[in-house]
């Protein structure tokens, strides 16, 4: 049974890697401009944390394939390049674009192993689709990247067309860690440390899952599907319960969802496996896993195994498959990524 | 399917024991009321200050029903629900077999003016109306005092004004939602004076910031009273991260309305960033863990509604805090926990029942001070 690395992250090395992929006066403009001085993917990923680095000079194709494709059949590869935090509208249009053309010349087309993310800038929306639909030529991208801290939920009218473009070229939607939305993180606006922005971060993938949840976009969209990518899981179920809760209430005003909203997660939603928020009992993992499904739903079906590479965790999915039988365990370490991403129709390696 | 008066005999407390309600939402029956506490120069005037101008749609919603209190709940004089001590005692406290009740106006105290001259009239005014009207008319009634909470100098203040004035005030109440995380040096001056009068500071949802953060505004009524609990799990990060519970060893901090599924999560989260993150929090020597179950404490409303029931017991166990829950009702609101249809002994055993409904609340507030 092939194993999927589901999160694994490469990194611009300096902006100048990307000039030979940008247009007109742009590479001269960058060449004599601060902006990228400043850039938010720094702020996401920052340095100085043994977790978190994601320091592009240091992560290279070989040091992927030493640590992490050596032992697994295929990887799903995020750039986080924060062009959702480019204002300017034509200059975030360059960018996306050349970051996705690095990433397919690079990565993609240096190790099949490897499946891409689509970088977009979802704020414009007309040049996010667009970048879509010229990426996804490349048969080795198969999903597209949101950042969860965005300008509006994605549910939002605005994004819809990013929705629909998703679901017609049979792209996958990441929601993902970081973002440069231009809002504060939480309602009590900026938190004092990077400590505490790490650890509310679930709090804005929670309203994301709702927004799409109850926005239509999955009823009118069915084939839709959504990867949940470093936000552990463990809090999955118990915002599932309250959402639940507060569907019933209000059934009048989202008459379109049908069903309550933990089955619409279940079916439309996988999470990642790493980082994993996880008690120290094994009984009390086991109980946080069981309580991730349902009756109908098995927890070992939403899960992706990820090792959210070159980011460094104490532990990884080893507890989580503690409590899991081998055939439960194949499901996660591999074949669910297999069939949400379509991955065996794109490499025959993988066919089982 | 048992009656409520079945389910009271079956699952209910022994009523010699008694229930206590930690989280009741009395409300002015009108704004003549109000205005009968306020200054002059407030009278008929907005009382909300700039801050809260201008996003009515955006802070409440539409509400898909037609109130938000219980529909029985109007009094029989036609005025608001929960402005009436006769009304409210009889309905509430009779009615579910409760002994005590520690009344927090959200209505008032959330959605009003934090700062500024208006801010400190209305804490004033709501302080004076719950000695004047609620303690003066029902001696199970005790309060949380109400601060301006943007507004350190006049809440500290307010807190000793009202210490003085009525031993029923039993904690300070914040509203969940400020400015800044409530960890902030800015607050600290309102949790000396909570200390040094030794009186836990209860956190309640709700309140007004100018953003709800992270992505935006959401949509529909559903996400917004869907996140009421998120500040609560923010702002319980800034109390551990801020050093707070180092500087003040005695300090009691209560999260009300926000429910507990999230708690244990976030626990396992606090901990896990906290080994693997040692860089950014070096001041932090205990265990997040640690430091919650030693200075936290939660009221239920509105529980959890898990998928199976016996999944409620588990939370309990994951949260390892049977200590420090406390029942509270959120009356009058419409999605109100009627303590004989939720905690249940075939949930969560006889013991916690008892700890959750009665004897927690006796060891953190000090109903007999004079």
């Amino acid at each position: 049974v092939p194993v999927v690395d589901a999160d694994v992250h490469c990194a611009v090395p300096s902006v100048e890697t990307l000039y030979p992929y940008l247009t007109g006066h742009w590479p001269e403009f960058l060449r004599t401009s601060e902006i990228w001085k400043h850039h938010g993917g720094t702020n996401v990923y920052p340095e100085w944390s043994g977790m978190l680095a994601t320091e592009g000079k240091a992560i290279t194709l070989e040091r992927l394939q030493t640590d992490v494709l050596g032992g697994v059949d295929a990887a799903i590869l995020h750039c986080h390049y924060g062009v959702d935090s480019v204002q300017h509208p034509y200059l975030s249009n360059e960018l996306q674009r050349a970051v996705n053309m690095w990433v397919r010349d690079e990565w993609l087309e240096r190790d099949d192993r490897l499946f891409g993310t689509i970088a977009i800038n979802p704020n414009y929306v007309d040049d996010a689709v667009a970048e879509i639909e010229r990426a996804a030529e490349h048969d080795r991208f198969v999903q597209i990247a949101l950042p969860v801290r965005s300008r509006e939920e994605y549910g939002h009218p605005r994004y819809w067309p990013i929705w629909e473009t998703a679901a017609k070229r049979g792209l996958v939607v990441a929601l993902t860690y970081g973002g440069s939305g231009g809002q504060p993180p939480t309602a009590v606006n900026w938190m004092s440390s990077t400590y505490e922005d790490y650890v509310i971060a679930t709090l804005n993938f929670a309203p994301q899952i709702m927004s799409v949840t109850v926005s239509g976009i999955l009823a009118k969209w069915p084939a839709l599907r959504i990867a949940v990518v470093e936000s552990g899981w463990s809090w999955v179920p118990g915002f599932a319960w309250r959402m639940d809760a507060e569907w019933k209430a209000s059934l009048r005003e989202i008459p379109w969802v049908k069903e309550p909203p933990s089955a619409y997660v279940r079916r439309h939603f996988r999470f990642t496996t790493q980082p994993a928020d996880l008690p120290d009992d094994p009984e009390q993992v086991a109980d946080a896993l069981e309580q991730l499904g349902n009756d109908e739903v098995a927890p070992h079906e939403l899960l992706l195994y990820s090792s959210d590479w070159p980011h460094r965790y104490e532990h990884g999915v080893e507890r989580v498959v503690a409590s899991l039988t081998p055939a439960q365990a194949d499901r996660v370490m591999g074949a669910n990524a297999l069939d949400w991403y379509g991955l065996g129709t794109r490499m025959q390696s993988l066919v089982i | 399917m048992t009656t409520i008066a079945e389910a009271r005999t079956t699952e209910g407390h022994p009523p010699t024991l008694g229930i206590i309600d930690c989280d009741v939402h009395n409300s002015f029956e009108s704004r003549e009321e109000i205005d009968r506490y306020l200054p002059e120069r407030w009278h008929g005037r907005p009382l909300v200050g700039g801050g809260g101008s201008g996003f009515a749609g955006l802070l409440g919603g539409i509400g898909p029903r037609t109130t938000n209190n219980r529909l029985d709940s109007t009094p029989p004089s036609g005025q608001r629900p929960a402005s009436d001590v006769a009304f409210l005692c009889e309905q509430l406290l009779d009615g579910h077999g409760i002994v005590k009740a520690i009344l927090h106006p959200i209505n008032e105290v959330l959605r009003f003016s934090q700062s500024g001259e208006l801010g400190r009239a209305l804490a004033r005014a709501v302080n004076d109306w719950q000695m004047q009207k609620w303690f003066a008319g029902d001696e199970r009634l005790y309060a949380g005092i109400t601060v301006p909470v943007e507004d350190t100098v006049g809440s500290v203040a307010e807190i000793e004004r009202c210490w003085n004035a009525h031993p029923h005030f039993l904690n300070v109440t914040l509203p969940a939602i400020t400015r800044e995380p409530i960890g902030s040096a800015k607050y600290w001056p309102i949790f000396e004076t909570a200390v040094d009068l030794e009186m836990p500071v209860v956190i309640h949802a709700g309140g007004w910031s100018g953003s709800l953060g992270g992505p935006g505004f959401p949509i529909y009524w559903t996400q917004i009273h869907c996140y009421h609990y998120m500040s609560h799990p923010v702002q319980l990060t800034s109390l551990v991260y801020s050093g707070l519970f180092d500087r003040f060893p005695t300090l009691q901090v209560v999260l009300e309305e926000g429910g507990l599924a999230w708690v244990p999560m976030l626990m396992w989260r606090l901990d896990r960033a906290w080994e693997e993150m040692r860089e950014d929090a070096p001041h932090l020597e205990r265990r997040p863990s640690e430091i919650i179950r030693s200075h936290l404490w939660f009221s239920t409303q509105p529980i959890d509604q898990p998928d199976k029931p016996q999944y409620l017991g588990r939370l309990l166990d994951q949260m390892d805090m049977d200590d420090r829950i406390m029942y509270s009702s959120d009356y009058p609101h419409w999605d109100f926990d009627d303590p004989a249809r939720v905690l249940l002994k075939s949930e969560i055993g006889a013991e916690r029942r008892a700890k959750i409904l009665h004897r927690n609340a006796l060891a953190l507030f000090d109903f007999d001070r004079r």
